[in-house]
């Protein structure tokens, strides 16, 4: 063997060291800049619609508003369209999960949160819950967090109101197509309210019919309309102008779930004979809700669901464990549970040993400022 | 020179066609795949417009029947069969719904529902009678659904129209080029108001998207346009991924065909080497093991192989090499003929050797005599030309000498009288003066003045009859000695008897003593006279014969002028040319060369000699001399008998001589020639009975140039003159 070639061969290992030690940095380079949390947002993603845009547009605040704040960029949210619609749901979840994500937030309806519980308990992801109210999700010592009041606290606040209103014949219309909900919901409602006659007709707001719904109003007086739908709030909107042309003095009750500007529009003239039962205060009532609301508007152009705030509440909740050193869903649970109260934009979130939140709601009886 | 396997040849042949088709394919791949994918990108926007001009088509139809609705009220009452229109109210005052012409299922809207919350009801508003206004794209009131909101006053009543987004999207979906595709309808604020297709995770748009962005996890190829009737944008989204999967074809389609190239290379370099390369080993194999002196070269044709090519090349060598065994074994026996013979040439050699050495040594002796002979022959030719010169010389000499006689003569003879007669008549001379009478004197005086004047002589037959007459005069006059009287007159110079002179002597009475005394003064004078006439004629022909002899100038290259030359050589043969011949003399002028006078004079000699002896002592001679152009010319002329026409080819030639034994050698013309050659000229002549003329052309001279023609040889040295 040549000088040379002794002299190859000792600058061999050398590079290869370089090698492997370059290739390590790149890695580790590599391992840095890759977002370590990685979200998925299971919404409804309607082009034009509020509904969902809020949801997703709210992901997108909280990112761009911690980058503001100086907080390391290692969050990532992805949303993927679930259609409110179970099935929908199941595949958006599936696909989520084939992207490797373990952490998510929702915000569909119960049916869907019911239809997806078996998948994520099975796969051991950690779910934050932001818009299904189910009593099927409560009481379980699962990986499924909820920062929302689950239907029995909340149908049991709107139980408490509606039984303090005069009159006492309650007329409830029921949404079937969102059984999941106004099932239990009716179910707590009936067994909270207390010295009212209840009326129950069971509608498919899918399938509105309105003359079947005026036969109904018609059929016998009524004080109080309760329009448990979770959804369809321009129809809900509707049955409250139905009711009012039927029954001027009657109470029209919403749902939390309706606080949209489109029942406004449907609405009309009749929301100021509603009550609008609300997760956070009236606006002008709480300014933290009122900024958020004001930085949403101004940075996308309208104002957003209330949906809106549990998601930016949730994100805050996980980014919170993750700052804190969670890394695995159960370390995230673990975090949250042990905590019970974790501070956001808005206050407190409040989670019981199940991971259940019960905030107290708000009654709004003119909501028409709500939505001007 | 280091050479390659044909193998390695052949698969670097196809290694490179299979390189350059794959590079080739690649590019011509590459080029179709970036021009479709320029092209699908350009097609984007073309597909936005016409989504757009599709909504436009659905707006303004619309338009043009809601106009029809408005105005025409029977044309409400099938107001179910506008189906462009979802929903179709009668609006009353306070923005009530006062009665439903067309409904879609599922709305909310009932008669008496209050619009006034709603975006319809701002829009109702707006309207002015008789002015259609839209709303553009808003959420409806009646079930959420994107609707676009037409409204029209009529009195006091308005019609409200909606029309449900979702019908003009499923057209838009059906347009769209690509399954994948998504076509937005985006409010001019960025706002995405309708879709195609949920859910692609952009709710916000920017301005402009620049023709891709990237969204729920896609990157997609984006067209855009305007729809004035909605003053909103018309965006089409296309799946990337749609012209990848086009595009994807182009690498299948390569590597398809690479691999197609490929496996056809490996086929042909199989079966090249199978087929072509084996057998040419295997050929190669067996020659090279092959000896032709114990194997039959039948047995190289047992190769195997499907190439005529190859199987000719196999056959070829076995002939050639059944030729070469032949041939082989021809060239043994001949190398052994060749050996056997090669052993008798050598015996047969060293025989001829010797015999050559005996020639030769013959030859020697030979060429020693013939040298010798040369020699002798030599020295013969120098004699002879020896002796011609000398011949020549001894002519010129005794003519030479001739000429120096008479002179000589004329010198004795007047010296003879001088001495004789003047001493006597010098002596008497003071006694005959001093008795004389001046009559006398005068008459003496005349008489003298009378013979040294030169008088014309009248002829010998003039003399005698003026002698006779004299004489006749004086015995009339009766003079003592008439005789003596007439012949001293006649002395004097008085050739007429009339002349007074005559009778002036014949009357005085020593007229006799005076006479004589005259006639011995005036014969002492032209004694002199003659003396010097005949001193300079000497001198003249000695001072000739020294220019010919030129001792000091022979063999030296001179500027020669010829007419000075030739009247030399006139001047020393003056003795032969005056008796009898006339000598015309014709010069030029400037007529002049650069030679050897010694030589040239020579020639002039001779040919003169030549022409006296031509012309038997009488006839003409004309010598001329004259320029013509760069030549010198000389030409000697005679009016002799001419030059046989027999002899004539031959009087160059040596020794050849048409004279009498002893006058010439035969060597005069020859020599001539030679010399004038050697000159750089030419020597010719002409002659017929009568006139014969000889012709030298030489250089003329010209300067310094002209010097090199005369120094090519010398007459006396023939044997070195060109052509010798």
């Amino acid at each position: 063997m040549t000088d040379a070639g002794r002299g190859r061969r000792r600058s061999s290992p050398r590079k290869l060291t370089g090698a492997i030690l370059a290739l390590a940095l790149v890695g580790s380079l590599a391992a840095c800049a890759r977002p370590a949390l990685r979200i998925a947002l299971l919404t409804k993603l309607e082009s034009g619609s509020l509904v969902g845009a809020s949801e997703a547009n709210a992901a997108t605040l909280f990112l761009e508003e911690r980058a503001k704040a100086g907080k390391r960029v290692d969050i990532e949210v992805k949303p993927y369209d679930d259609g409110w619609v179970p099935e929908k749901a199941l595949a958006a979840y599936e696909r989520a999960r084939s992207d490797g994500f373990e952490f998510f937030v929702t915000s569909h309806t119960s049916t869907c949160a019911i239809g997806l519980e078996p998948a994520m308990r099975r796969d051991g992801v950690l779910t934050m819950v932001t818009g299904s109210a189910t009593t099927a999700l409560s009481g379980k010592d699962d990986l499924i967090l909820r920062n929302i009041p689950d239907l029995a606290y909340e149908q049991a606040r709107i139980a408490e109101y509606v039984s303090k209103l005069p009159g006492t014949e309650v007329l409830v219309l029921r949404d079937l197509d969102n059984g999941a909900y106004t099932e239990p919901a009716f179910w707590s409602f009936s067994t909270s309210v207390d010295g009212k006659n209840l009326r129950l007709r069971d509608i498919r707001m899918s399938a509105l019919d309105l003359e079947a719904t005026r036969k109904v109003m018609l059929e016998r007086p009524f004080d109080i309309l309760y329009v448990l739908v979770g959804g369809y709030q321009a129809s809900a909107g509707a049955f409250a102008q139905l009711a009012l042309s039927i029954n001027p003095a009657a109470r029209i009750v919403f749902t939390p779930w309706l606080k949209t500007p489109a029942l406004a529009a449907s609405a009309g003239p009749a929301l100021e004979r509603s009550t609008l039962p609300s997760h956070y205060p009236a606006k002008g009532q709480d300014p933290r809700v009122d900024a958020y609301i004001a930085r949403f508007e101004a940075r996308f152009g309208y104002v957003p669901t209330f949906i809106s705030l549990n998601v930016y509440a949730g994100l805050e909740i996980l980014a919170a464990a993750w700052d804190s050193g969670a890394r695995t869903p159960a370390e995230f649970k673990r975090w949250i549970l042990e905590r019970g109260v974790v501070p956001t934009s808005f206050g407190f979130s409040v989670f019981d040993r199940f991971g259940d939140s019960n905030t107290p709601l708000v009654m709004i009886e003119d909501p028409r400022r709500e939505f001007e | 020179m280091k050479r390659r396997t044909l193998q390695g040849f052949a698969f670097a042949v196809e290694a490179t066609t299979l390189a350059v088709t794959l590079v080739m394919m690649s590019a011509a791949l590459a080029l179709a795949s970036g021009r479709i994918g320029a092209h699908y990108r350009t097609d984007r926007a073309a597909e936005a417009r016409k989504a757009s001009a599709l909504v436009n088509v659905f707006l303004e139809r619309a338009s043009k029947r809601f106009a029809v609705l408005a105005v025409d009220p029977a044309a409400r009452e099938a107001a179910a069969y506008f189906e462009d229109f979802s929903d179709l109210y009668e609006v009353g005052p306070g923005l009530l719904v006062r009665r439903i012409l067309r409904s879609a299922p599922g709305s909310a809207v009932f008669t008496g529902f209050d619009l006034g919350s709603s975006v319809a009801g701002g829009l109702l508003i707006e309207a002015d009678e008789g002015e259609l206004v839209t709303s553009g794209i808003v959420r409806g009131v009646e079930d959420e659904r994107p609707s676009v909101y037409f409204a029209r006053r009529t009195g006091e009543a308005w019609l409200l129209g909606r029309l449900e987004v979702d019908a003009i999207t499923v057209e838009l979906a059906r347009i769209a080029d690509y399954a994948g595709s998504v076509i937005l309808i985006v409010a001019p604020d960025g706002r995405v108001l309708t879709s195609t297709r949920a859910g692609i995770g952009i709710d916000i748009l920017p301005e402009r998207l620049g023709g891709a962005t990237e969204a729920d996890g896609e990157r997609w190829l984006v067209g855009e346009a305007e729809s004035p009737l909605l003053r909103d944008r018309i965006v089409v989204f296309t799946p990337r991924a749609e012209l990848e999967r086009l595009l994807a074809a182009f690498p299948v389609l390569g590597s398809s065909m690479a691999a197609l190239f490929l496996f056809g290379a490996v086929i042909r370099s199989t079966r090249m080497r199978s087929r072509f390369l084996r057998p040419l080993e295997r050929l190669s194999a067996l020659v090279e093991v092959w000896d032709p002196d114990r194997q039959d070269p039948a047995a190289l044709a047992a190769v195997e192989t499907d190439f005529r090519e190859v199987h000719a090349l196999a056959t070829a060598f076995v002939e050639k090499s059944a030729r070469i065994r032949d041939a082989l074994a021809e060239l043994r026996r001949m190398d052994e003929e060749v050996r056997a013979l090669n052993a008798g040439l050598e015996a047969r050699v060293s025989e001829r050797t010797a015999e050559l050495e005996k020639a030769n040594q013959r030859l020697g002796a030979a060429n020693l005599e013939l040298s010798r002979a040369v020699e002798e022959l030599t020295a013969t030719r120098d004699r002879l030309v020896y002796s011609e010169k000398m011949a020549a010389l001894g002519r010129l000499a005794a003519g030479t000498a001739h000429e120096l006689n008479t002179p000589l003569g004329a010198l004795r003879s007047s010296a003879e009288f001088l001495a004789g007669t003047l001493p006597a008549h010098l002596a008497a001379l003071p006694a005959l003066m001093s008795s004389l009478s001046p009559d006398d004197l005068a008459l003496l005086e005349e008489l003298l003045r009378r013979g040294f004047a030169e008088t014309p002589d009248p002829g010998f037959s003039g003399r005698r009859s003026a002698l006779k007459k004299m004489r006749a005069a004086f015995e009339a006059a009766g003079s003592p000695d008439p005789s003596v009287l007439a012949d001293g007159l006649q002395e004097l110079g008085v050739h007429d008897p009339g002349e007074p002179l005559v009778g002036k002597v014949a009357t005085r009475p020593r007229a006799g003593v005076l006479v004589e005394t005259a006639c011995a003064l005036v014969g002492a004078v032209r004694s002199g006279r003659v003396v010097v006439q005949a001193a300079e004629r000497a001198a003249w022909t000695v001072n000739a014969l020294r220019t010919y002899s030129r001792q000091e100038e022979r063999g030296k290259s001179l500027r020669v002028d010829l007419p000075s030359d030739l009247e030399t050589v006139l001047t020393l043969l003056n003795n032969r040319l005056k008796r009898g011949i006339e000598v015309e003399r014709d010069y030029g002028t400037d007529v002049r060369v650069y030679g050897r006078p010694d030589e040239l004079d020579q020639v002039w000699i001779n040919l003169v000699n030549n022409a006296i002896d031509a012309m038997d002592g009488a006839g003409r001679l004309t010598v001329r001399t004259f320029r013509e152009g760069s030549s010198a010319i000389v030409t000697i002329e005679d009016t002799g008998k001419g030059i046989p026409e027999e002899v004539r080819s031959r009087i160059f030639e040596p020794f050849f001589t048409t004279k009498t034994e002893g006058l010439g050698l035969g060597l005069g013309l020859d020599i001539c020639r030679r010399i004038i050659q050697s000159h750089g000229g030419t020597l010719d002549f002409e002659s017929r009975p009568g006139r014969t003329v000889f012709t030298a052309r030489l250089p003329a001279y010209s300067g310094e140039g002209a010097a090199g023609a005369a120094t090519q040889g010398r007459v006396d040295d023939p044997g070195e003159l060109p052509g010798a």
